[in-house]
């Protein structure tokens, strides 16, 4: 009887207290709650490959070029000079420090690059700096970068992560445990991290723009979509990452809550299989990519904030969209027609492999619908994402989802996808033509004559259809009014340059 | 007899303990060979998209995942001798830490739920026990049955839009340590708390609506009651009393369940308990991670069973001498 009159009042005595109202908890300096999609995964810049981790690293970890909204370069940690195509001069800021009070010089720039370079570290970092070839330190504050050959998305490169720096005292001091306490030049240092609780950044007095407005940032890992709005709208936080189109109308209705929405830079794409039949004729590959209306998809997955996709290259890349792009959709008829030349056995029975989420198991029975139509037999296969990975890189499914999150030059998009040795060619895909004509394009300086280059071949891609490019996702981002900050294509919150009311 | 009860109790823990041995040790190959099985491995889940052959190489080298089976269990053993149980792939974190950071929460969760059950289950239970077949019995039974039936992910939803929305009274989500601050950690809790223990408290009430019922028919209820006992005292003394030790085993069994983590109430409310770490790390293929959580979980349910053995002999005396 006791215990369960003890069990009682503890209980009682909990619920009054769990019952007060809740409070906003900074008083001094100001703190901003800002919801995130997954916990991210390393903060160490060497080995970040988390499409969520974008949210949170440019707080952290500052590149030495920066990027702005319109993808245009400008200096960052550091400027820079090309005395001719393959050489980079880069002068750092004087007076620059990380967290730690680490100088950041030429010599820790060189060892940044030269660990992201070295094939011991295992980064991914290493094949997006390309061709280059030596880092040397030819001054306090000057850097000369030589390539093996020219390389036109070089200084987009310096501006996302292989141009992140990081405290070479820290990386040696810390070891494995730099993954976790990170340290950068970035305007937040890492106060404590807990695992899937939150993250809690402090300002960086010492950044390099100056003290950022904010004084602290906490990153709350809100893997739901609807309790992560739910949480924007009690005021629990006060910026999300990653809205989900169908509650788009209900956040543009709260008068209290700003939706901002702007192209992305990936696509969502699937892998055809060209290595086995059905898909290594590319009329069949043709006949299943005529058999989809993407407007279907645009309205039903993603609630219309999407973009229809014929190629790898964004409308939010400006200067290398090609809007004129032709690429075989919506034609069922016409499908029929190229089945029967093709001469195959019909239904033609085929795989379809999605991760087991809900928009891409949408989609997947969008796809198989429309292709059933015209003389497809399409089954499902759901699977998590790193086993997705696998299927992918061993070609077990005939079309395989392969989304990409996108880089700001459109060599990031098209090159490991499309050149024969690239790393992300899923289909297996072999042509000598669009191979020539993405590495020539990967050496042009000229934007317009890349452009062109990227414009042709795109369009033997289209053709052929090694892969069946669906969407652009628009990224979509959401916070109080009260909070004033500005969105950017690659869905990276920069909070430097955010202000609260 | 006092000595009696606790020399055997000592027996039994001692007993106890000396099997967690092999049976820990089964699960350590078990769980070893299974998260290799899988298709995929923490260097494929590490890079994702973004991996190029030359990084796959470096990292599966970093880490010896290219070692036979054989070598990579045998040295993961000699580490966790020593208490190390080696670091994570994805984080780099040290696993241990991770595992009882992980643990405090979920501890705290499951405690919380299973009070909030027990508060619903028992007296409803009771109720609809002594009522027999009156509508407080079919408004109970009703209850356990949405009880069951309802998807917490649902309850927590909706719990969420009352009591954080629309009475703007409680978080949303989330976690704070009790030790930070004990206020919100409490106001953090009583949401997740009350989703999973309506879950739990389902069954519960029926086990303890079932079990009453067999014990309102003995012969000793009808001797209380013949005695003139008040209506009271025979139902909470010497029925219910009796009718304790399934609805402990169950508790037992259900609190086990609960300490192994319970993903969803935890993804929902953002509660950063070992449930979702441990099911985040199946996905990304964490081999060091898996395999921590799930012989600590292990060991966790044996040491839980063990509990709840004890509990029998302190609310049942006659187990005291058997």
């Amino acid at each position: 009887m006791i215990r369960r009159t003890f069990l009682a009042a503890t209980a009682i005595a909990g619920l009054a207290t769990g019952m007060m109202p809740v409070l906003a908890h900074a008083q001094d300096g100001q703190t901003l709650d800002v919801a995130i999609v997954s916990d991210p995964v390393t903060l160490d810049p060497a080995l970040m490959a988390s499409f969520f981790e974008l949210a949170v690293q440019y707080n952290i970890f500052e590149p030495l070029l920066h990027t702005t909204p319109e993808l245009e370069i400008e200096p960052g940690l550091a400027s820079y000079e090309m005395p001719d195509e393959t050489t980079y001069v880069l002068t750092i800021k004087d007076g620059l420090t990380f967290h730690d009070g680490t100088t950041l010089d030429a010599e820790a720039v060189k060892a940044n690059l030269d660990r992201y370079m070295d094939a011991e570290t295992g980064s991914p970092r290493g094949s997006e700096l390309g061709p280059l070839d030596s880092v040397e330190v030819t001054g306090p504050l000057e850097v000369t970068l030589k390539l093996s050959e020219p390389y036109a998305p070089f200084l987009q490169v310096l501006a996302n992560r292989a141009g992140m720096m990081v405290s070479p005292t820290a990386l040696e001091e810390l070891g494995d445990d730099f993954a976790t306490q990170a340290v950068g030049a970035g305007p937040y240092k890492v106060a404590s991290w807990t695992k899937n609780s939150e993250l809690r950044l402090e300002a960086f007095e010492d950044y390099w723009r100056g003290e950022p407005a904010i004084d602290e940032v906490v990153f709350r890992p809100i893997p739901d979509e609807t309790v992560r709005i739910n949480n924007l709208r009690s005021g629990t936080v006060q910026l999300v990452d990653g809205v989900p189109p169908q509650l788009v109308p209900q956040v543009e209705s709260d008068e209290s809550l700003t939706l901002k929405e702007t192209p992305g830079l990936g696509f969502n794409a699937f892998s055809f299989n060209t290595t086995a039949a059905p898909f290594d004729d590319a009329r069949v590959r043709r006949a299943f990519s005529m058999a989809v209306d993407p407007e279907v998809i645009l309205q039903a997955a993603y609630f219309g904030a999407a973009t229809p996709a014929k190629g790898a290259i964004p409308p939010s890349i400006g200067w290398a969209y090609d809007d004129s792009l032709e690429a075989p959709r919506n034609d069922p008829e016409g499908a029929r027609q190229l089945l029967e030349e093709a001469g195959v056995e019909m239904p033609v029975s085929v795989e379809i492999t999605v991760t087991n989420s809900p928009i891409y198991v949408r989609i997947a029975q969008i796809l198989q619908a429309q292709a059933n139509e015209v003389g497809f037999d399409v089954s499902i296969n759901q699977i998590d994402s790193t086993s997705l990975i696998t299927v992918l890189r061993e070609r077990t499914s005939d079309l395989t989802m392969s989304p990409w999150s996108g880089r700001s030059d459109p060599d990031g998009n098209i090159f490991n996808y499309f050149t024969i040795d690239g790393p992300n060619n899923f289909p297996g895909w072999e042509n000598e033509e669009v191979d020539r004509l993405l590495n020539e394009a990967r050496v042009e300086t000229d934007q317009a004559a890349r452009a062109e280059l990227y414009g042709q071949a795109q369009q033997i891609i289209a053709d052929e259809a090694p892969l069946l490019f669906l969407v652009f996702p628009q990224m979509l981002q959401a916070s109080v009014a009260d909070l004033d900050w500005t969105q950017w294509p690659d869905g990276a919150f920069r909070l430097q340059f955010a202000t609260m009311e | 007899m006092f000595c009696a009860w606790g020399g055997n109790l000592a027996r039994q823990l001692v007993g106890r303990l000396v099997s967690l041995i092999p049976i820990l040790f089964g699960v350590s190959v078990v769980v070893f060979l299974l998260v290799r099985l899988i298709p995929g491995d923490p260097v494929v889940a590490l890079l994702g998209m973004e991996a190029t052959p030359e990084a796959v190489a470096a990292l599966r080298a970093r880490y010896a995942l290219d070692d036979p089976w054989a070598v990579q269990y045998l040295a993961w053993m000699k580490n966790l001798l020593t208490g190390d149980f080696g670091r994570s792939v994805q984080s780099g974190r040290e696993v241990l830490p991770l595992l009882m950071g992980a643990l405090l929460p979920t501890l705290w969760l499951a405690l919380a739920a299973t009070l909030v059950s027990l508060l619903i289950a028992i007296p409803t239970g009771v109720i609809a026990a002594t009522r027999r077949d009156t509508a407080a019995d079919a408004f109970a039974s009703l209850l356990s049955l949405f009880g069951l039936s309802m998807p917490s992910f649902w309850i927590g939803v909706l719990l969420i839009l009352l009591f954080s929305i629309h009475l703007p009274l409680l978080p949303a989500s989330g976690y704070v340590a009790p030790g930070e601050d004990l206020g919100r950690f409490l106001t953090h809790l009583v949401l997740p708390a009350i989703t999973l223990g309506t879950a739990l408290a389902a069954a519960i009430m029926r086990m303890t609506r079932s079990t009453m019922l067999e014990v309102l028919q003995a012969d000793y209820v009808r001797t209380a009651r013949a005695k003139g006992l008040p209506h009271r005292t025979v139902i909470w003394k010497h029925a219910y009393r009796n009718a304790q030790i399934p609805i402990i085993t169950l508790i037992g069994i259900q609190f086990g369940q609960v300490l192994g983590g319970v993903v969803i109430t935890e993804t929902i409310f953002s509660w950063p308990g070992i449930g979702k770490l441990t099911v985040d790390a199946i996905f990304a293929r964490d081999y060091p991670v898996v395999q921590g959580a799930v012989l600590l979980t292990a060991g966790l349910f044996v040491f839980i069973n063990l509990v709840t053995d004890i509990v029998y002999t302190i609310v049942d005396p006659r187990l005291r001498l058997s």
